[in-house]
């Protein structure tokens, strides 16, 4: 029996002296019957997936009805037209605006978004001398409420790991050159704030009402790997 | 845990893989997965779970597959599934149970704003404006110190009030709540001086990870 690399792990959790729960310390030593390392996925994950939630709707952990439904909702509801939506009004209404720069999870509560992922939300706003990009570098951390689920870049690792030490290469491969005297902020979401970038409303937007101003608004303009620019004829955002 | 997950400041991982129109799941299995863990009551602990994935496989395996991994891990490490079960696909009786979230429930709990900030008399060990260095602490559990700020000197930004302390929480032990402060590093003292002078990085710290600089 070779010692798994969970039992490694759990041994140098041990070895350290750091407090740990029974869970942590114990929970893969206690049967060494079978090899249980990491399973490494040989699968079809759409078997597997299908197979832990026929299990877990027959012993009572997941209703089958709720799971389509959360779905239905990230599929639909909950997505970037929503920050998009708060933008806008943030872009016509000041006093909104000093709301969600000050309290943001409130401010956007105002419009009816809330939710998981969204409880302390920080809006950093973009101006002609500082421009902010959202990134967690140790998880996918995201303001779902405003922003839905994150796009599979956001997620992965030449994102998450170039962002903090090449953040202007990075947004370069967006297609964004910021002028070298803009202060570039970088915002690690470590604990449990959310960030939102407020972007600068673009020029040529002088006059729209606010649902046609929410139209321009990118989701990548709000995790500030884009600026927002007028949008061509027929294209929508 | 110095894991891979801990990816920060890296450089060999490739270019940006950007996806135009991209759909919010790419197969029906993502969304599954994703509801299964959004709707099980789970221990507070599967990030650990997610961080110890081996790290070729880290890399190899997409954020579904990695939720995948990390929540069949979890529940297996806390009895609410066995091995076995995920063998015959059969149920065997007196494993953990949480509380079954049911259809009627969902609509409220997907809006639901339970904030995690705790209005505790705790008094904060720094003050906005003053200069502070991450210590350099390397446990071999979940952290949410990043690699690459250990040791380097920031400044306080904005003190966000009091949290749970997510490097003992996610444990379930003693949660030891403190405040979190948004702490300015710039990108000189994190990367040297070819870095630009313009640039930043805010990180979001618990009193615990600061010492006085």
């Amino acid at each position: 029996m070779t010692t798994t690399r969970r039992d490694f792990l759990t041994a140098a959790v041990t070895a350290a002296g750091a407090a740990v729960t029974p869970d942590l310390a114990h929970a893969h030593g206690h049967d060494h019957d079978h090899e249980h390392d990491h399973q490494v996925v040989p699968s079809d994950p759409a078997l597997r997936v299908k197979a832990l939630e026929s299990l877990m709707v027959e012993k009572g952990l997941v209703d089958r009805a709720a799971l389509d439904a959360i779905v239905d909702a990230y599929e639909h509801k909950i997505g970037p037209r929503n920050g998009a939506r708060v933008v806008a009004r943030a872009w016509v209404d000041p006093a909104y605006k000093q709301r969600l720069l000050t309290n943001g999870a409130a401010a956007i509560a105002e419009l009816g978004y809330s939710g998981p992922e969204g409880e302390q939300m920080m809006v950093v706003e973009n101006t002609p001398k500082a421009h902010n990009l959202v990134v967690c570098t140790l998880c996918s951390c995201y303001p779902w409420p405003v922003l839905g689920l994150p796009p599979v870049w956001y997620k992965s690792a030449p994102y998450r790991s170039r962002v903090v030490i090449d953040p202007r290469g990075l947004l370069r491969e967006f297609g964004l050159q910021l002028p070298d005297d803009v202060e570039l902020r970088v915002w690690d979401s470590t604990a449990d704030l959310r960030y939102l970038v407020l972007p600068e409303r673009p020029a040529g937007s002088e006059g729209l009402k606010e649902e046609d101003l929410a139209a321009w608004v990118t989701r990548d303009s709000m995790i500030g790997t884009a600026k927002i620019v007028k949008p061509a004829e027929g294209v929508p955002a | 845990m110095n894991g891979i997950h801990d990816m920060g400041g890296m450089q060999d991982m490739g270019p940006l893989e950007y996806e135009k129109n991209e759909p919010m799941f790419h197969a029906p299995w993502e969304g599954r997965i994703f509801a299964i863990w959004w709707a099980a009551d789970t221990p507070p602990d599967y990030r650990y779970h997610a961080e110890i994935i081996p790290p070729a496989e880290y890399l190899r395996m997409s954020y579904y597959e990695r939720m995948l991994e990390a929540l069949t891990e979890l529940m297996l490490a806390h009895g609410m599934i066995t091995r076995a079960e995920l063998v015959t696909g059969k149920p065997v009786p007196d494993t953990q149970k949480g509380e079954l979230l049911t259809l009627a429930q969902v609509p409220a709990e997907l809006i639901k704003s339970e904030p995690s900030i705790r209005k505790l008399p705790i008094a904060p060990r720094f003050q906005t404006g003053q200069r502070v260095r991450a210590r350099n602490l390397n446990p071999v559990t979940h952290t949410r110190l990043p690699r690459y700020t250990r040791g380097k000197i920031g400044r306080i930004e904005r003190d966000h009030g009091v949290y749970d302390f997510e490097d003992t929480a996610s444990q379930q032990l003693d949660k030891k709540p403190q405040h979190v402060y948004s702490v300015r590093f710039a990108a000189r003292e994190l990367w040297g001086q070819e870095a630009s002078q313009h640039d930043c990085v805010y990180v979001d710290m618990w009193d615990d990870y600061l010492e006085r600089a």
